[in-house]
């Protein structure tokens, strides 16, 4: 504002100086010395204007300069900062990335497991649900057998019965083929299991398994036996299962014998058959783990069911032994710990097999 | 000094802590009796140990009976005490039955002071007056006083010994009152190492048992109470089913082979069914094997001579003097039954592997009655007849007895009715005193039983007579809420007698044995604190016993039935008018 006021009174001077040169043109002389004046004094006082303002606007840009070096300094040091921010962040960042991958790969290798777990589960179910399906079939010929001849609404439920067990047979052989060959154990839940209890319900299975059938089943439990012991009940299920019904399958005549006895400190089953039994270098092959065909299809007295039976004994810390005669027949005895020690069910997961089989299979020598 | 199991061998105890703690490493839990003061410092231990119930009974019988219920049960040792005089007579009858069936029972007497007897102590009872010890000596396998401190663990560990090894008993040790406060410096032995087993057999024996019955066409069990002793049921079972056998039991073995088995002949002998009488007496058995039955009165039809099969006769006790005693035996087994069994399920199994097969034809045999034309009167079995017939009322009963009952029965005509019409199952017990058959005993004993198994169901089945006996013990289930539903079969009278004399002398009714006024059992249960009821009439018995057992507490049923009904007296009433012929 100052400065446009000291402009118009400059401007208004030199006007006035140029008026003042026009309206006193009468004289020549004095009229032009007065306008020179006027001009002059007006021309003065416009540098003087011109002057100052040059010196406000110089100093107003040495002040912006200043402001804008101030600025600049503030700018960069702010830079810095966000540079040391960001490379913090980054380096928090990396840092939770680097936890993420490791939870992702954890989550991946538990997924992994179960995976593993459940084709391993599949793979035992299709397995033991082999055991009933036997049953059903068993079933099926006595009742074929006791009616004969079995009238034809009887006979077509029987035929009906056959197909479907085939085919249950069938999708069985499916499952077990796709699940994973790998096996991953789980984790044991040992319970208190009734021995008595426990013998009936092997009474009947076996009873179930050898119906119709020219084989006598004898289950009896005796005085020197644990009244209880601490089991994964489930799992000695599985390996009870496997024995009865290996017995039954390869067993076309006589008797099969389930003893439960006690040693100290153990649960001893005995299971006995007179079945065709096995040559010594058979035996030798299959349980000795020189060569431990394992496969579905072996046609050995435990078959696929050999694996699970020594991975599930490894979980309860129990053991085999086993003795045969070709013609005779085989023995089993099943040893399990009546309170298994508390590290019980940590199995070493990379245990090779052979290895396994191994440690916890004995073989008898024949007498 | 260390013992050789590694316990504290010697201490500073009096003898009753040390005899408090043998009695537990032999699992003994309970301890039956009337405390008094020539045994007070045994009862006041027993009082302050947390792991040992004393049980005061009303009567020293009872506590006998419920000892003898206990050890019948649970298959262990039993304990029974009374003071000195008649608190120990007063146990003689329970210890009584305890011997003549085999019941592993320590029974525990009063005595005065070691140093006044023979000077008119009070109560006292030494060898040279009324010898205390002398009357148990003939019932029970050892009966000892002891003397000095010095013997008091030795005499203490042969008793047990001796109770619970071979056939087991009851043994009785009568204690100075002043000895149980004595110090004991003596090793402690761990019962196995004073407590051999004895379960060893002959094995060329048993092989030739084994090879008589794979090679008999038509073999048969009879079956004991020895086999419930050794608890050898489901060895039995896996033989007899192994051949197969047919199996009749003895009156005292009921129930130990299931009675709705399809090779169960039922019961043979006393009170029996027909059809183990015709074939076991009809000459068609080739080999009979004997398992655990003394072969007696009873169970032979006063020893029979058609019991001897036409070719071998096997028979197994643990006892040898009762081998060969009534018939001659081809094959004696002396021994434990169930190790026996196992050996013998085990030869039966190597000769199959070595191509023998069982040669029995019972699998091909038209299979035996299972319904109600197996018994006398079947018709009385599904009769709606008011008042209610005993045959019925147990038909009923059977509708809703727990399929692992606990099922005693007294002395008397009622038991005649049990032993013929009841049908033990599989888990089902049948428990009775029939070797010294006494009366009262089905009240106590069953006390006893429910104390050794809280699980399990206990009915008992007394007549009226034997209520009035020992009824006050029904007293001791109600003070210790101990869940036992007797069921009275009540006919006011002496029914077996009265029935019984009928058959026997000048064939006239002993009226003196029928109760001069009516006796309200319902009545005298409901004043001791009971529930109780009364069936009277058919299809009632059903819905009662489920409401009784569902009690969970002691509950008495009164069954009123027609008295004119004679129970299956059968050759029984024969040999005692035989007897009275004799001494005529």
């Amino acid at each position: 504002m100052r400065w446009s006021l000291a402009a118009a009174a400059a401007l208004a001077a030199g006007s006035l100086g140029l008026v003042g040169v026009f309206a006193l043109g009468a004289s020549p002389w004095a009229p032009g010395a007065l306008a020179l004046l006027g001009w002059g004094v007006g021309w003065l006082l416009e540098a003087r204007r011109v002057v100052a303002e040059n010196e406000r606007a110089a100093s107003e840009t040495n002040h912006a300069m200043i402001e804008l070096a101030v600025s600049h300094q503030e700018a960069t040091r702010e830079l810095i900062e966000l540079h040391r921010r960001q490379q913090a962040w980054n380096q928090e960042l990396e840092t939770l990335v680097a936890e993420r991958t490791a939870t992702i790969e954890m989550v991946v290798g538990r997924l992994r497991k179960l995976g593993q777990m459940q084709s391993t589960r599949v793979r035992s179910l299709s397995h033991d649900l082999r055991n009933p399906l036997t049953i059903i079939k068993y079933t099926s010929d006595f009742i074929r057998d006791e009616l004969s001849p079995v009238p034809p609404n009887v006979e077509q439920v029987l035929v009906d019965l056959d197909e479907a067990s085939a085919r249950m047979e069938r999708l069985l052989a499916d499952l077990a083929r796709a699940a994973s060959i790998e096996q991953t154990p789980g984790s044991p839940r040992f319970e208190s299991v009734d021995v008595a209890t426990l013998a009936a319900s092997v009474r009947r299975r076996l009873n179930a398994l050898v119906l119709g059938r020219d084989i006598r089943p004898t289950v009896f439990q005796t005085r020197e036996s644990p009244t209880e012991i601490r089991v994964d009940a489930i799992l000695l299920d599985r390996v009870l299962d496997n024995l009865l019904t290996n017995a039954a399958k390869y067993t076309d005549r006589g008797s099969i014998l389930v003893e439960f006895d006690g040693t100290p400190g153990q649960l001893c089953v005995r299971v006995s058959d007179t079945g065709r039994g096995m040559a010594p270098d058979r035996l030798e092959g299959v349980f000795g783990g020189s060569s431990p065909d394992i496969s579905p299809n072996v046609g050995t007295s435990l078959g696929l069911g050999l694996s699970v039976v020594v991975r599930t004994l490894a979980q309860l810390k129990g053991r085999l032994e086993v003795m045969s005669r070709p013609g005779q027949g085989t023995t089993f005895w099943l040893y399990l710990p009546v309170d298994p020690p508390p590290e019980s069910g940590s199995v070493g997961e990379e245990e090779p097999m052979e290895q396994m089989l191994r440690r916890i299979i004995r073989i008898r020598e024949a007498m | 000094m260390k013992e050789a199991h590694g316990q504290d061998a010697r201490g500073d105890s009096r003898f009753v802590d040390v005899f408090l703690k043998y009695l537990k490493a032999e699992g003994a839990k309970v301890v039956f009796g009337i405390p008094g003061g020539l045994l007070h410092p045994f009862f006041e231990a027993i009082e302050n140990d947390p792991d040992i119930q004393l049980v005061v009974t009303r009567h020293e019988e009872g506590a006998a009976f419920m000892a003898d219920g206990f050890a019948r049960v649970a298959r262990k040792l039993a304990v029974c005490a009374g003071t000195s005089g008649p608190g120990a007579t007063n146990l003689l009858t329970g210890v009584s039955c305890a011997f003549a069936d085999g019941v592993p029972m320590l029974v525990v007497t009063g005595q005065a002071p070691s140093g006044t007897l023979g000077k008119g102590a009070a109560q006292e009872t030494p060898p040279e007056d009324m010898d205390v010890v002398g009357m148990f000596r003939p019932v029970t396998k050892y009966s000892t006083m002891i003397t000095s401190p010095g013997t008091l663990t030795h005499h203490l560990r042969r008793a047990l010994r001796l109770a619970l090894t071979g056939r087991p008993g009851p043994v009785h040790l009568n204690v100075p009152v002043d000895l149980w406060g004595h110090h004991v410096d003596e090793r402690w032995f761990d019962p196995s190492t004073y407590r051999p087993s004895t379960h060893v057999f002959d094995r060329n024996a048993v092989r030739r048992a084994a090879e008589a019955l794979m090679t008999a066409r038509r073999p048969v069990l009879l079956v004991g109470s020895g086999v419930g002793a050794a608890g050898a049921e489901e060895h039995l079972r896996a033989l007899a089913e192994f051949l197969p056998a047919r199996v009749a039991t003895t009156p005292r073995g009921k129930g130990l082979f299931p009675e709705d088995h399809w090779l169960s002949l039922g019961v043979f002998g006393f009170a029996g069914h027909r059809e183990a009488r015709e074939l076991l007496l009809g000459g068609e058995v080739d080999v009979l094997f004997t398992v655990g039955a003394s072969l007696n009165e009873t169970t032979t039809f006063n020893w029979h001579p058609g019991l001897v099969p036409s070719g071998s006769l096997i028979q197994l006790d643990i006892d040898a003097d009762r081998i060969g005693r009534n018939y001659p035996v081809d094959v004696p087994l002396v021994g434990d039954a169930q190790t026996i069994l196992i050996e013998l399920l085990y030869q039966t199994h190597r000769m199959i592997r070595d191509a023998s097969k069982p040669a029995s034809v019972w699998n091909v045999a038209p299979p035996l009655d299972k319904g109600h034309t197996r018994y006398l009167d079947p018709e009385l079995r599904t009769s709606g007849a008011h008042p209610l017939t005993p045959q019925r009322w147990r038909v009923d009963l059977q509708e809703a007895l727990p399929g692992d009952a606990l099922v005693f029965s007294d002395i008397g005509g009622h038991m005649l009715f049990n032993l013929h019409h009841l049908c033990i199952r599989r888990d089902q017990r049948f428990f009775i005193n029939m070797g010294f058959g006494s009366m009262g005993h089905g009240v106590a004993a069953p006390i006893g039983a429910a104390l050794a198994c809280p699980s399990r169901p206990v009915i008992a089945i007394v007549g009226d007579g034997c209520f009035t006996m020992n009824g006050m013990e029904v007293l001791t289930a109600a003070e210790y809420e101990i869940p036992v539903v007797w069921v009275v079969e009540n006919n006011q009278m002496h029914g077996i007698t009265w029935h019984g004399s009928k058959m026997v002398g000048s064939g006239r009714p002993m009226q003196s044995v029928v109760f001069r006024r009516a006796v309200e059992i319902a009545s005298i249960a409901r004043a001791m604190g009971l529930k109780a009821w009364v069936v009277d009439r058919p299809g009632m018995m059903q819905d009662v016993l489920r409401e009784a057992l569902r009690e969970r507490m002691p509950a008495l049923i009164e069954v009123r039935i027609d008295e004119r009904i004679a129970p299956p007296l059968g050759d029984r009433a024969k040999t005692i008018a035989g007897f009275k012929g004799q001494e005529s």
